[in-house]
């Protein structure tokens, strides 16, 4: 049968159609669930982002234009949510001591090495603002002005965070090397 | 910003992670659907969709029963017209209300009537009072002057047409004027058959007192022509038409309802378990309900009424509850520090471990319940604008329940969403008894039929039995809508 098409979907959700909105949820969860899971710091916490999220898709679905991609809309709305999720919180800047790690090139070896599983833990395993600038910057692809309007921080702030995400991520991948290397010479 | 531009550590991280996919847990959805519900969905759905229809509904049937109201008393204001002016025209009353006519002998002429030999033709009146064209039975035309309306006592041509049936003329009514009325008569000798009967003549003399006929048709013709008639004949005659007995104002009358009650209904939860009835309270949404139903009584002329009424609601509730719960653990560290068997230095440090798990319980469950409630009401009625106030006792009881419910884990007694049976649910929701307070506006459509909306509320007292552990009572605040039909009362002669 053939796959009813976003729009079709978003009209059936205008009408409060239970099948066109589980439909629409079932399409996007998995891709916002991935998403979800970057942003918070565990299963659970990405689990209430989700559900708030979609919450809060189902009822802005009448602002959506059908003009640009309906992922992308929803993708917006999931980073948003996340943002509000921890402004709500006291938003500090952390301190980990890392300012002393020197940024390295990442070696091709560790890229292959690692799994989607092991560099979203990576990524989780980030204190809360260097996790959402990390996020926002590298992958979701916003620049620091937009970030920094985004956080309500300056500018420099964003770039500050992004650069000690940054250090952080490349530390653990170089253990995460390590580990794969020892483990390697142990099995030979 | 091309991926040159990327810093390396984003590259990797963009090309791994942008398009990547999880599978969320079910009860994500089971939450959304639930937050929603909590949040207005189904509210939103009556209100939108339902009242709108409602009120639609109830202005059509007010408005129909407000038309046929209004031609029942155009009809009732004509009829009285009527037998007003039939007093003075005894032509256009039912015949049995003209004194000394006898409508037996009132009938039209037909063809083979016609005695032989009779002279027989064609009238045809052109206008009214203007020029008669007379065809007569040798074909030779015969242009009269008619004498018109107002020419009392004179005889036109169509008189002449008559005399050989052998009326006198002296049988027939003084007919002072006529409107503009055509006989057609059509002999044997004419080609043909049957007199055709159009607008009649009232002069014309096919009016046969000592013949016999249909009655109907002439009584009939009369009513369509209603011509003024002197008035000398008319004057004395008794009234003979039956006259409606005289109207008493009734004690009290039955009445029958239809209703409609949506009700935003909230649960109160009482018993033992303390975190279970916090847990309750907690996450569940006040629902939205429509609740068909009738009601009948018994009303005073005073306006004190009484009156019983059995309402069907089903009701949808859902929760969504996180179960939070704190794991604490120890460990004891002892530490040494041996120099030839010998222990130098020891220490023991205890490390606490504290864990927190979460758990989402969330699901729904659907109810239906019959309430039965019995109310003394109020009402004053300025003109046909009903204002009333009511209060009551009413009997909640639950028939049919499915679906999950928060309850506590068999296994490490945690708050789990649980499918449960009948029983547990009657145990959970049992039967209460609420009292219910209620305001009307109404407006009387017409001596039977009423219409009424106002809000209504009834709150919980007190439930029959039920689970110690948790309970429920229900609160629903809302609106009614209804129409009422009254029974006739007995009238007095």
């Amino acid at each position: 049968m053939r796959e009813p098409t976003d729009e079709l979907l978003v009209r059936g959700c205008l009408r409060d159609d239970p099948r066109s909105q589980e439909l629409l949820y079932r399409r996007h969860a998995r891709r916002m669930y991935a998403l979800c899971l970057r942003y918070a710091r565990h299963e659970l916490e990405a689990q209430d982002l989700l559900q708030e999220g979609f919450i809060r898709v189902f009822e802005k679905l009448g602002e959506f234009r059908m003009e640009g991609s309906l992922e992308g809309w929803i993708r917006r709305i999931m980073v948003n949510t996340a943002i509000n999720h921890y402004r709500r919180k006291a938003f500090q800047q952390e301190r980990f001591g890392l300012e002393h790690v020197p940024e390295m090139p990442v070696s091709g070896l560790a890229v292959e090495s690692l799994g989607e599983a092991e560099l979203l833990e990576m990524v989780a395993a980030l204190p809360d603002g260097y996790r959402l600038v990390f996020n926002l910057h590298a992958i979701e692809g916003y620049d620091h002005g937009e970030i920094a309007a985004m956080l309500g921080c300056g500018e420099s702030t964003s770039r500050s965070q992004l650069a000690k995400a940054r250090r952080m991520l490349q530390q653990r991948i170089e253990e995460s090397q390590r580990i794969h290397v020892s483990a390697g010479k142990t099995s030979h | 910003m091309s991926a040159q531009e990327r810093h390396p550590i984003d590259e990797l991280f963009r090309q791994r992670l942008e398009r990547a996919e999880a599978t969320p847990p079910p009860t994500v959805w089971a939450g959304v659907n639930a937050a929603r519900a909590a949040h207005g969905g189904g509210r939103a759905w009556w209100f939108g969709r339902l009242l709108p229809g409602l009120l639609c509904l109830l202005a059509g049937t007010s408005g129909v029963l407000a038309l046929r109201a209004w031609r029942v008393a155009l009809s009732e204001e004509a009829a009285i017209l009527r037998m007003a002016d039939s007093l003075n025209d005894p032509m256009a009353a039912p015949a049995e209300w003209i004194h000394g006519w006898n409508t037996a002998a009132v009938s039209p002429v037909k063809a083979d009537q016609v005695p032989d030999g009779a002279t027989l033709g064609s009238v045809e009146k052109t206008k009214a009072g203007g020029v008669r064209s007379y065809h007569g039975p040798e074909g030779s035309d015969t242009e009269r002057a008619s004498n018109g309306p107002g020419a009392e006592g004179a005889m036109g041509p169509d008189e002449e047409v008559s005399e050989p049936l052998g009326i006198p003329a002296s049988s027939k009514p003084t007919v002072a004027t006529w409107p503009t009325p055509t006989l057609e008569l059509a002999g044997p000798g004419s080609g043909g058959g049957v007199a055709s009967l159009g607008r009649p003549s009232a002069r014309g003399s096919s009016i046969t007192p000592d013949q016999e006929g249909p009655p109907q048709g002439a009584i009939a013709w009369m009513a369509a022509l209603r011509p003024s008639v002197d008035r000398s004949m008319t004057a004395g005659v008794p009234w003979s038409a039956p006259r409606p007995a005289p109207y008493v104002l009734p004690s009290k009358e039955w009445w029958i309802a239809a209703e409609l009650a949506l009700f935003d209904v909230g649960t109160r939860w009482r018993g033992d378990d303390g975190q279970l009835v916090e847990a309750l309270e907690q996450s569940e949404a006040r629902t939205s309900t429509i609740a068909p139903g009738i009601a009948f009584g018994l009303r005073w002329h005073n306006g004190f009424s009484l009156s019983l009424g059995l309402l069907q609601e089903r009701s949808e509730r859902s929760f969504h509850h996180v179960d939070r719960r704190m794991e604490v653990s120890h460990e004891i560290h002892h530490f040494m520090v041996t120099l030839n068997d010998q222990v130098i230095w020891s220490d023991v440090d205890t490390v606490t471990h504290t864990t927190w798990h979460e758990r989402v319980a969330a699901g729904r469950g659907s109810q239906a319940t019959l309430l039965l409630p019995a109310e003394a009401a109020w009402q004053k009625a300025l003109g046909r604008t009903i204002i009333g106030v009511g209060a009551g006792l009413a009997l909640e009881l639950p028939i049919g329940q499915q679906g999950a419910m928060l309850d506590r884990s068999a296994g490490d007694g945690g708050l789990i969403a649980r499918e449960v049976g009948t029983a547990e649910w009657r145990a959970r929701q049992p039967a209460a008894m609420l009292g219910s307070a209620s305001i009307s506006l109404g407006r009387q459509i017409n001596e039977h039929w009423s219409v009424h909306a106002g809000p209504r509320c009834m709150v919980a007292l007190g439930a029959f039995g039920g689970s110690n552990e948790a309970r429920s009572l229900n609160d629903r605040f809302g609106v009614r809508f209804g129409i009422t039909h009254h029974f006739s009362p007995k009238r007095q002669p």
